[in-house]
């Protein structure tokens, strides 16, 4: 089971695929998401951003903005994302 | 009549003009290709962004928030025209002019005091010179607006929270096709939400729901006023290519009519040559 992940900024989608876990700066702190997750809406602060895909780690820094995680996906909306 | 040499010189100035206004169409068609890309990349953020705070807004039930509080007494209105620096769109910039200068009149009329701010050369020109003061003043700065976006957020934000207005509207043309921008008044502050049904999910909301509905907010405005600067920039595109098309096409007609011209007086003058010959041979 893999979820589907998209990073949106105003400009373009960012990134999109599917990956095992998440990990974001939220702003209660960092967090992680995997499969199955309850779901989750929160802000993120300024900072890195790691997907883990099954051939490795795609990194971006993000922006302001905010992280929707479900089951089976993670939405991040972001002013601006840079892949690192 | 025009001499012959008067004629040939007209018609290589018309065809000249005919070159730079199809060179100047098939630029604003590369450039509005790019500006609807844009838009069209813009959109999934948008609905995006859309969706959650209404999902949010309903499931934090009675939320509170200065961008959100309707004034009860509306004394200053500020109000934000979004145009172009540059000319030759046809109607682009006068249609929303007058829809603008119709408004404010509108609103003066019931007694508000306006805060009038212009992003492009085009409609600071003509408020002014009708006597409309605007506070200040920016050129549209394209590289997808990001820094123009910022300035008109904060200064919305900023003024709205601190008490200088009541309201605020965003006066820009609206994208419908290629063919139609429609001017266009839209109250942006104080923000309106529509909470729609609670979804069927309950989600965990970190901090809470009212905190980050005061984060998605600012977002939102942002989303709201990227929109219309995009909108306005691809309209502006399309009506330039369409006044474009059109001087194209009236320089066509206008050589066709000038050629004519040309050759009808030129075979008068062979004519009343042969004329002047017959006749002088008739004399001897």
């Amino acid at each position: 089971m893999a979820l589907d992940v998209r990073i949106v900024t105003p400009r373009k989608v960012a990134w999109e695929g599917k990956a095992d876990s998440v990990q974001a700066p939220g702003a209660l702190g960092e967090f992680g998401v995997l499969p199955k997750h309850i779901p989750y809406l929160t802000t993120l602060v300024p900072g890195p951003v790691t997907v883990h895909t099954g051939e490795g780690k795609v990194r971006f820094t993000v922006g302001v903005g905010f992280a929707e995680a479900g089951p089976d996906r993670v939405t991040i909306l972001t002013e601006s994302c840079e892949a690192v | 009549m025009a001499s012959l040499r008067d004629i040939r010189t007209r018609i290589a100035s018309v065809k000249s003009t005919r070159q730079i206004t199809n060179a100047m169409k098939m630029v604003a068609a590369a450039k509005l290709r790019r500006a609807t890309e844009s838009a069209t990349n813009a959109r999934p953020y948008q609905q995006a962004l859309t969706s959650t705070i209404q999902r949010v807004a309903a499931g934090a039930g009675d939320v509170e928030h200065p961008l959100l509080t309707s004034r009860q007494a509306v004394v200053r209105v500020a109000v934000c025209v979004v145009g172009s620096d540059r000319g030759l769109c046809g109607g682009f910039n006068s249609n929303r002019d007058r829809r603008v200068e119709e408004f404010l009149k509108a609103q003066r009329a019931e007694g508000k005091e306006i805060i009038l701010r212009t992003f492009g050369k085009k409609p600071r020109d003509f408020l002014r010179t009708r006597g409309w003061d605007s506070v200040n003043e920016n050129g549209i700065v394209s590289a997808r607006f990001q820094g123009t976006v910022q300035a008109m957020s904060d200064f919305l934000t900023n003024g709205f929270e601190a008490g200088e207005f009541d309201e605020a509207y965003v006066c820009y043309n609206a994208f419908k096709s290629t063919l139609t921008q429609i001017p266009t008044i839209s109250k942006v502050l104080p923000l309106a939400i529509t909470a729609t049904e609670a979804a069927s999910v309950d989600y965990t909301y970190e901090p809470n729901g009212a905190e980050i509905l005061g984060t998605l907010l600012p977002l939102y405005l942002r989303t709201i006023l990227l929109q219309a600067f995009l909108e306005n920039e691809a309209g502006f595109f399309a009506s330039q290519m369409t006044a474009m098309d059109n001087a194209t096409r009236n320089a066509s007609d206008l050589i066709d009519r000038l050629t004519i011209e040309y050759n009808r007086s030129r075979q008068a003058a062979i004519t009343r040559e042969l004329i002047e010959i017959i006749s002088g041979a008739e004399a001897l």
